[in-house]
Parts: C-alpha cells; sequence; structure tokens
C-alpha cells in the first residue's frame, strides 16, 4: 500500500440472508483507490453497485475480507466504531439528495458539523464557505422542497463536503435530475476533485463516467474490468 | 368481494402482528373496564325498578326541626298509615314496616338478628314480593306466622325447608309459613326474618302519634300524584299531629315554628331510594349517586383514552397504506370498495376486541364483586341496557378508526399516493401528539388523584386518636345481661391476657349518641356534641390521659360528674371548665365537670369535630371494651367467650376488635382509593400503549431523516435523544395542564374531611416523575430500535 493508496479491498464478500434465500452482493472483490482519484462505478440493477458503495462509506461492513480505509482495517469494527471513523472522512451524495424536510438548507448542511463538535461560530463559517461554493449560499433560510431538484443536490453535495472529509461517495447523484441540472452537479464534483477530494460515485450515465479517472465495471459482485478514461484532448 | 375484503383485512392484520395485538389489547382493556362499570351501573339502576307498582309506591320522611337539630328519617308514628288510607282519596294502599334487634331462637340454635321486619299483613302483596309456600295475601294473616329468606331458613334449619316449623322470638312461638327468596331483584331493603306488626302487643307506641318508628309506605291511585298526597299530608299533620305534639312538648304551635321550628312530612318515591337518599335510620344500605357518577366519568375517561390510541394507531397505519390503496385504485377500484375494505377491517379488529373484552369482564368479576361488595354475573351483559352498550361500543370503536381512513384515503388521488405524495412530513403529527398528551394529562391526573385519596386515608387510619385502639376485643349487647354485666367484666378480668375492661354506653367504630351542649350562649344557641357512658376504668382500658381533674369512683352519684374535652371547654367560655355545671340536654340533672381531656376522637374523623363529654353509665351499657397484652392478643378471645358462655348461656357471643371497626368506618374511603388506583393504573397502561404506538409511527415516519442522520455522523444515543425529546416535551404538557386541574380537584375532595393533609408539592412531583419515567420506558424501545437502524437499511426506503 503506497502513501498515496487511501483504500483497499482485499476479497471482500457480502452475502445477505432474506428468508432462506442466501443474496452474493459481493464476490471477493479486490480494490485500490488511490488519493484524489475520480472512480465511476458501473454496472446493472443488482449488480452489487450500491453494496459496493456501501461498504466503501462504511455503512456497512463485508462479511469476510479485509478492508483498509487509510491506515484503519475497518472489517470487525463495531457500529459505534463506524460511525466514529466516518464522521469527517467520508461525506455522502445521494440519488434521491435526502435532505431532512424539516430543516432548512443552512440547518442541512451544518448536520454533520454538529456531529462533529464544531464550534457553533466556526459552523457559521465553515456552512457560508460550502453554500456559496456550491451556489446556494442565496437559499440558506429554504427549505429543501421550495428548491429545484438541481439546487436540492447541490445542497447536498455542500452537505458532503463541508467538513472536508477525505472522500465523497456519491450514489447516481444526477439520477434524479434533468440532462442540465446533471451537468452542472458533475461540473460540480470535478471541481471539488480538482480541489483535492477523492470521489468515488455510482452511475449508469456512460456520460457522467467520463468525468471520472477510472471506471470500474461490476457484474454479479464481481470486478470484471477496470479502464481508465482517455480524456479527449480538450 | 366480502370474503376478498374480509381475507385482505385479516392477511393485513396478520402482517402487522404487534400493531393489532397492541391495538387490541388497548382497546380490549378500555372496553373491560367500560364493561364492568357498565354492570355495576344498570345494577345500582335496578334497584325497585323490577315490579310496575313500584312507580307509584312511596313511603313517607319525617322533616323535623326543634332548635339546633333536624330529623330527616323515613319514620312516622303507627296511626299514620290507617289516618292516609281514610283521609286522602289519592292513596289507594298502604304497608307499614317497623324493625327490630333480637334474639332468634330455633330450638338451641340461637342467632342475633339485627333487623326482624315486622309488617302489615298485606306486606308480599304490596311490594309483589316473591313468596313459596304461601298466598301473598293471606301468608301473615295470623299474627303466629312469620316468612324467611332462603339464608335464614338454612341458619335455623339447616335447610330451605323450613315451612311449617316453628322459631322463638322473645319467647314467642312464630311458625314458617312461606320462604322469600329475592332472587337477583334488588329493593332499597333485604330481610331475613318477617313477621306479623300485629304480634307486636307489647308497648304502646304503634298505636300512638308521638312515637316515630315505623316505616310507612303508600301507593298513590293512578290518576293522583305525589305532589297531591304531600298537600294532603300537611294537612293531617296540622290536624291531628302538631297539637299533641305541642301539648307532649309544652309549647304553642305558633311559638315552635316562629323560632325556627319545622314538622312536616314528605313523600319519597321508592325509586328515588336507592340512590339519592341517605336519610338517618335507612333500613338498609343505600347506594350513592355520586359514586355512580364519578364510576361512570371513569369509564368514560378510561375508554375515552382507549379510543385515541386506537383512532391513533389505527389512521396512523392506514396512511401507511397509501401505497396499497393506490395501487388498488390504479387496478380500478372505486371509492366505496375502498371505504368498505377499511370499515370490514376497522370492524374485525372491533368485534375481536369486543370477544377478548368479555373475556376479561369474566376474569374480572371476582375482584371486582369483592371491590365493590357486589354481586353481579357475566349473564347480566344479555340484558338489554348491556347488549345495547355492546353494541354502542362495537359500532363507535369501528366507526371511530374506520371512518377516518375510509373516507380521507378513498379521496386521494391514485398515483399521488403510489408515488407516496399524500403524505409530506410531519402531517397529522400534531394532532396526534395533542391526543397522546391528552391521554397522559389524565393520566397525571388520576395519579394525583390516587396519590391524594391514600395518603388522606393513610393520615385518618394513622391519626393519633388520643387513646390506644390497639388490641382492645368489643363484646356488642351486655346490656342483655342487665345487672348481670358486671358479673361477665369480673370473669373477663380473671383471663390470662386481659389488662383492663370497662362497660360502655358507646364507643369507637360503634354508635356513640349525639346530645345537645348548652355552651355559654345559653340553649339558644346548642351545639351537638358526643356523649359516652363509661364506668371508672374507661380511661385505662382505651389508654386515655386525663390532662386536669381527678377519676371517679364506681359509687360516685351516677349523673353528678362529667369530663369534657378542649372543645367543650372552649364553648364554656374562658374561665377554668373544672367544677363549671354542665348543661346537657337530655341529662336531667346538671353534672360538674370534674376532669378534662384533649385530642380525643371517639367519632370517625370525618364527621368533623364535635365537642366530646364522657360521664359515668347511668344504664346497662351496650359494650365492654377489654384490653388484653399483646402477646395474648391471638389467644384472647376464646377465653373471653368462654366467659360469656358462663353469664349468658342463652344469647349469641359478638366479638370484634375495636382496630378493624375503626378502619370499616373507612371502608368507603378505601374502596374509592382502590378504584381511583385501579383507574388510574388502567389510564396510564393505555396511556403507555398510546405512547408506544406513536412511538413506533414516529420512528417508522423519520426513517429516512434517522438514516440520513447516521450517515452524517450521529451516534446511536443522539438518536435515541431525539426520538425522545418530542416525547418528553408532550409530557411535560401533559404535567402543566394536570397538575393545577389535579390540585383543584383534590383540594375539593378534601375539604369533605375535617382533619386533612395538606396538598404539598410531593404528590404532584412524585406523580410528574412516575408519569414520565412510565412514559420514557416505553418510548425507549422505539428509541432504541431507531437508533440500531443501519443507516444502509433505512436509505433503502427510497
Amino acid at each position: 500500500m503506497t502513501q498515496d493508496t487511501l483504500i483497499r479491498l482485499t476479497q471482500v464478500h457480502k452475502t445477505f440472508l432474506t428468508g432462506n434465500v442466501e443474496t452474493r452482493a459481493l464476490d471477493g472483490v479486490d480494490l485500490d483507490i488511490q488519493r484524489g482519484e475520480l472512480v465511476a462505478i458501473m454496472g446493472p440493477s443488482g449488480c452489487g453497485k450500491s453494496t459496493l458503495l456501501n461498504t466503501l462509506g462504511l455503512l456497512d461492513s463485508p462479511s469476510t475480507g479485509s478492508y483498509r480505509f487509510g491506515e484503519h482495517e475497518v472489517a470487525g469494527l463495531s457500529e459505534t466504531q463506524l460511525t466514529r471513523l466516518r464522521k469527517g472522512n467520508i461525506g455522502f451524495v445521494f440519488q434521491s439528495f435526502n435532505l431532512i424536510d424539516e430543516l432548512t438548507v443552512a440547518e442541512n448542511v451544518e448536520l454533520p458539523l454538529h456531529y462533529l463538535g464544531v464550534s457553533k461560530a466556526e459552523r457559521k463559517k465553515k456552512v457560508a464557505v460550502a453554500l456559496e461554493r456550491v451556489g446556494v449560499a442565496h437559499r440558506a433560510d429554504h427549505y429543501p422542497q421550495q428548491l429545484s431538484g438541481g439546487q436540492q443536490q447541490r445542497v447536498a453535495v455542500a452537505r458532503a463536503v463541508v467538513t472536508q472529509p477525505k472522500v465523497l461517495l456519491a450514489d447516481e447523484p444526477t439520477g434524479n435530475l434533468d440532462s442540465h441540472h446533471g451537468r452542472e452537479i458533475m461540473e460540480l464534483l470535478k471541481e471539488l476533485n480538482e480541489a483535492g477530494t477523492t470521489i468515488i460515485m455510482v452511475t449508469h450515465s456512460e456520460s457522467d463516467a467520463q468525468y471520472s479517472d477510472r471506471i470500474l465495471r461490476l457484474l454479479d459482485g464481481r470486478l470484471i474490468e477496470s479502464e481508465t478514461v482517455r480524456r479527449i484532448a480538450a | 368481494m366480502f370474503t376478498h375484503y374480509l381475507s385482505a383485512a385479516w392477511r393485513s392484520l396478520k402482517r402487522d402482528r404487534a400493531y393489532a395485538a397492541i391495538n387490541l389489547a388497548g382497546l380490549s382493556v378500555g372496553m373491560a373496564v367500560a364493561l364492568l362499570i357498565g354492570l355495576y351501573v344498570v345494577d345500582e339502576m335496578s334497584y325497585d325498578r323490577w315490579s310496575p307498582e313500584a312507580e307509584r309506591t312511596a313511603r313517607i320522611v319525617l322533616d323535623w326541626r326543634v332548635g339546633e337539630r333536624d330529623v330527616h328519617a323515613p319514620l312516622s308514628p303507627g296511626p299514620l298509615a290507617d289516618t292516609l288510607k281514610e283521609r286522602l282519596t289519592g292513596v289507594e294502599a298502604v304497608s307499614r314496616i317497623n324493625t327490630t334487634e333480637q334474639i332468634v331462637r330455633a330450638g338451641e340454635e340461637r342467632h342475633h338478628e339485627k333487623q326482624v321486619f315486622w309488617v302489615d299483613a298485606n306486606f308480599f302483596e304490596f311490594f309483589s314480593l316473591p313468596l313459596n309456600g304461601a298466598e301473598a295475601s293471606e301468608v301473615l294473616a295470623q299474627p303466629d306466622r312469620v316468612v324467611l329468606s332462603p339464608r335464614a331458613a338454612i341458619k335455623y334449619f339447616g335447610t330451605e325447608q323450613a315451612i311449617g316449623k316453628v322459631l322463638s322470638i322473645e319467647e314467642r312461638p312464630y311458625t314458617v309459613a312461606a320462604i322469600s327468596d329475592l332472587g337477583d331483584r334488588n329493593l332499597h331493603f333485604s330481610y331475613d326474618v318477617v313477621a306479623p306488626l300485629a304480634a307486636r302487643t307489647r308497648g304502646p307506641w304503634i298505636d300512638t302519634w308521638l312515637a316515630f318508628n315505623i316505616y310507612t309506605y303508600f301507593r298513590r291511585a293512578p290518576q293522583s300524584s305525589f305532589e297531591q298526597v304531600e298537600a294532603g299530608l300537611a294537612g293531617l299533620v296540622s290536624q291531628e299531629l302538631l297539637p299533641r305534639l305541642m301539648d307532649a312538648m309544652g309549647r304553642e304551635q305558633e311559638e315552635f315554628l316562629s323560632s325556627g321550628g319545622n314538622f312536616r312530612f314528605n313523600v319519597q318515591p321508592v325509586r328515588d331510594i336507592h340512590l339519592h337518599s341517605s336519610l338517618e335510620h335507612e333500613l338498609g344500605q343505600n347506594g350513592d349517586a355520586r359514586q355512580v357518577y364519578v364510576l361512570l366519568s371513569l369509564a368514560l375517561a378510561v375508554l375515552l383514552i382507549a379510543s385515541i390510541n386506537y383512532i391513533n394507531m389505527a389512521t396512523a397505519r392506514a396512511t401507511r397504506r397509501g401505497l396499497e390503496v393506490g395501487l388498488r385504485k390504479c387496478l380500478g377500484a372505486e371509492r366505496s370498495q375502498v371505504r368498505w375494505q377499511f370499515l370490514i377491517e376497522a370492524g374485525l379488529v372491533s368485534a375481536t376486541a369486543i370477544l377478548v373484552a368479555v373475556g376479561l369482564v369474566v376474569a374480572a368479576l371476582p375482584s371486582f364483586n369483592q371491590l365493590m361488595s357486589k354481586d353481579l354475573t357475566a349473564s347480566g351483559l344479555a340484558q338489554p341496557a348491556m347488549l345495547a352498550t355492546l353494541l354502542a361500543l362495537f359500532l363507535g370503536s369501528a366507526a371511530a378508526s374506520g371512518l377516518y381512513p375510509a373516507f380521507v384515503m378513498a379521496r386521494f388521488r391514485p398515483l399521488d399516493m403510489v408515488r407516496r405524495r399524500f403524505y409530506r412530513g410531519r402531517e397529522g403529527w400534531r394532532l396526534r401528539a395533542a391526543l397522546v398528551t391528552f391521554q397522559f394529562a389524565v393520566g397525571v391526573l388520576m395519579i394525583i388523584a390516587s396519590l391524594t385519596i391514600f395518603r388522606q386515608i393513610d393520615f385518618l387510619l394513622d391519626k393519633d386518636l388520643g387513646f390506644q385502639p390497639e388490641n382492645v376485643v368489643v363484646v356488642e349487647n351486655i346490656d342483655n345481661l342487665g345487672d348481670g354485666w358486671l358479673g361477665l367484666k369480673q370473669d373477663v378480668l380473671k383471663a390470662e391476657g386481659v389488662v383492663a375492661a370497662s362497660g360502655a354506653s358507646g364507643l369507637p367504630g360503634h354508635w356513640i349518641r349525639e346530645v345537645y351542649f348548652v355552651g355559654e350562649g345559653g340553649r339558644e344557641e346548642t351545639q351537638t356534641s358526643w356523649l359516652v357512658s363509661v364506668d371508672p376504668d374507661f380511661f385505662d382500658t382505651l389508654g386515655i390521659e386525663l390532662s386536669a381533674g381527678r377519676r371517679f369512683e364506681q359509687d360516685e352519684p351516677a349523673s353528678g360528674v362529667a369530663y369534657i374535652d378542649r372543645l367543650a371547654a372552649d364553648l364554656l367560655g374562658t374561665g377554668d371548665p373544672l367544677g363549671q355545671q354542665l348543661d346537657v340536654m337530655t341529662i336531667p340533672r346538671y353534672p360538674t365537670v370534674v376532669g378534662t381531656f384533649e385530642g380525643v376522637h371517639l367519632a370517625p374523623l370525618h364527621q368533623g369535630m364535635r365537642p366530646t363529654v364522657i360521664r359515668p353509665l347511668t344504664e346497662h351499657p351496650k359494650y365492654l371494651a377489654i384490653r388484653v397484652t399483646d402477646e395474648q392478643a391471638s389467644q384472647v378471645l376464646p377465653r373471653i367467650q368462654s366467659a360469656w358462655r358462663r353469664h349468658a348461656p342463652e344469647q349469641p357471643f359478638q366479638a370484634t376488635w375495636l382496630e378493624d371497626d375503626i378502619a370499616a368506618f373507612y371502608a368507603d374511603e378505601s374502596q374509592t382509593a382502590s378504584l381511583a388506583t385501579g383507574a388510574a393504573l388502567l389510564a396510564i397502561f393505555i396511556a403507555c400503549i398510546g405512547v408506544l404506538g406513536l412511538g413506533a409511527f414516529t420512528v417508522e415516519q423519520r426513517t429516512k431523516e434517522i438514516g440520513v442522520r447516521k450517515v452524517l455522523g450521529a451516534s446511536a444515543p443522539s438518536i435515541a435523544a431525539l426520538v425522545t425529546k418530542d416525547f418528553v416535551v408532550l409530557m411535560g404538557i401533559a404535567v402543566l395542564i394536570a397538575t393545577p386541574l389535579g390540585w383543584w380537584l383534590m383540594t375539593r375532595w378534601l375539604q369533605d374531611f375535617a382533619y386533612r393533609i395538606s396538598l404539598g408539592p410531593t404528590i404532584f412531583v412524585s406523580a410528574a416523575l412516575l408519569a414520565l419515567g412510565i412514559a420514557v420506558t416505553s418510548i425507549s424501545a422505539q428509541a432504541l430500535r431507531a437508533a440500531r437502524l443501519r443507516p444502509a437499511r433505512s436509505l433503502r426506503y427510497e
């Protein structure tokens, strides 16, 4: 593991038991992700993309295998330990935004700072910076339902990066958006990546995938291909 | 189609087993309480209802005021009945009852009968009472006949087949002519031994206008009214009674009336007696309309709390089923069909709840009967009033829980529901929160009430009565021994374990005579006081300390001396009470005060503070109080009984513990306390089910939010706190509502007691903490569940 390797999965398996039926969601995944990379994970429905993302995001732990996040071995950690490691290290962006309806835009963005125990003054500053960065500062006091889908996703991105996490996980971030807003979000993610944030994203869209450095293709829980994206020179 | 709805409803309930169980538990318990109380109330209201004639039947009640003394009693002089029938055309029939305490003997079997009924020959006919063995019109036609209840027949003859057998009262033989079994008919009186009034020849008091010891009943003619009879009665009083009475009292009618005196007879319909009459000398233990109202409101409160839960949970669950409804509508279901589905499901749950409730009633009846001193049976549920109640409960609960989803959900547009647009944010939360707050406010109120009642009764029972009631045996009816009571006392004193003994005319927990105490204001300003006549050992036997003065001797002139308490001394004025002459009306001479005592409460504490006078015996005492040692308390009764056998072999032995007698005076309050506690526990139990349900609902509604928060780094405790916080706030509001209300209610309740606790903060704080504790405990299960939710799983909802 080089200095630049942020994440290393070795022979990770994940099985679910539904009734008496065992489903293998991940079937021996080996994967390295370097700091500063923008990686896209693609594959058909049910291939294990979301499970892989949840595992990477420390929302779920592997059934067997090893997962090193930075200098930590994750497999076998308790729920509380996972939460502690997740806080401030990992940011999430979801397809359906997952903003809390009862909180304003600013409060939504502030939430992870709360859980990190950041002081009030500091929180205010960071929230303002994050909202400015994604371009919704003027909507700080609105409620999520009052915003367009694209704006809501921008807020979600702001919330994900406000703690300056080591990695940002995005689960079909443009899935609920029209192509125009989708492009805007992808531009925003690319910008963040170029500023140094490692990003792993699950997507169905080949055009979104073109923003990444590397595309991982998943089928039936196995990694079948890892291709480096050759960018057409601008 | 109907079977389809039924099976869909059944499956949906099976799928949500926990929901169905919680919902059913709360509703069933609420219904069971309503049914139990319903049985009780229906029974209480059935008194004197079973006889159609009873509607036209009334009794005559004496209302007599002389000086300070008011007499309200259902008593009248013997000749009144005949005069009524002769003079008033509105009176169709009359019937009289007189009761006496007697020793009744059958062979060697002797029993003390507290209430032998001496009645006119038409008694059984007049009241339409059941008779077995003789015609109602003839059964008591001869003066040497007697009618027994089955219970009395078994007591005297060991069998209900007692007709033709002979028993004797005051050494006169009476032949059992019939058995009268009241069965489940409720009357305002009950009897064991009924004998003809015509046999009561001893004493002139039945034929005089100046003795008031007859219960006179009459039946008005159909075209007449009770008001007319009452007006006629007033005429009779001024013609027949007042002149005689004034003569006997040596007063002039005008002077008597102008000095505030009053004498009249009122008419009291028999159907008003059981629930609305509490006069002196009632024939039986009457009920109390207030008790019925209190119970009805308890039942309503518990039922209301239970229905709120039920509605809350049923509707919360229904909104969750929006997707299903949307799909059904997309597939072509019409509004009415969706409605029917919800209504049938609600009906299914309600019907099951009723069945469970009936089961609970059957299981709880024995303890409920014991608590309420009733003899109710589950078969009572089959009477029309209860069947109507059952139907109302079924329809009410089914409608309450089924109508909202049936009509609101049926109206939603199908696509909105499939897309889950019908539900936004925490809509409906406010209404549910308000309902749960209300439930808990009622619960807290009930806890406050039961804590207050308990503390008050404890206070009464623990209050220093000024004497030691422990280890005192009371033997009753020693006046039947005549002078022989002194021999009995000497004999009892020789028994091992007996420390002291004293004859007394009255004792705590028993009857105590009331007299008029004349203070320094003279005879115009009298005050009711207690009078007890005792022998010189009384103070030692009860452990009363004199605060001043001396004891009296056995041979002291009987009415020469008296002892008074602080209240009586205050009435005499400021000077030293010792040596003063006492004017107690009905005591012929003026005894001298030779001693005082303080803080002695011989009468029940809720009868208020009245002066107490103790004086030497002037006649044979009714009671023998016997102090025994603590160690011998359990073995001493047989020794006292054998002493009794030697002195009164013919007489039944009746002994009780003074402490039990005193506690029996607070039986009503103890019953109220048990009831209030039971109701409070149920209310809290059902309210907890409400919290549990609302908690589960909230967690479910907030699954996404909880997931997001966890992804963002929220710890398990902070999630648990998030869920619990809202409820704690609601509980806080409930406490804020219940506390002033509880304070107001309980202050009013306490006002009935002369000696009462002060309502300190302890009761309210404990009630609040108790309710909060219970609520937090029941919500914590949900909170923990929420805290443990795996975010990956909860977000998959989207």
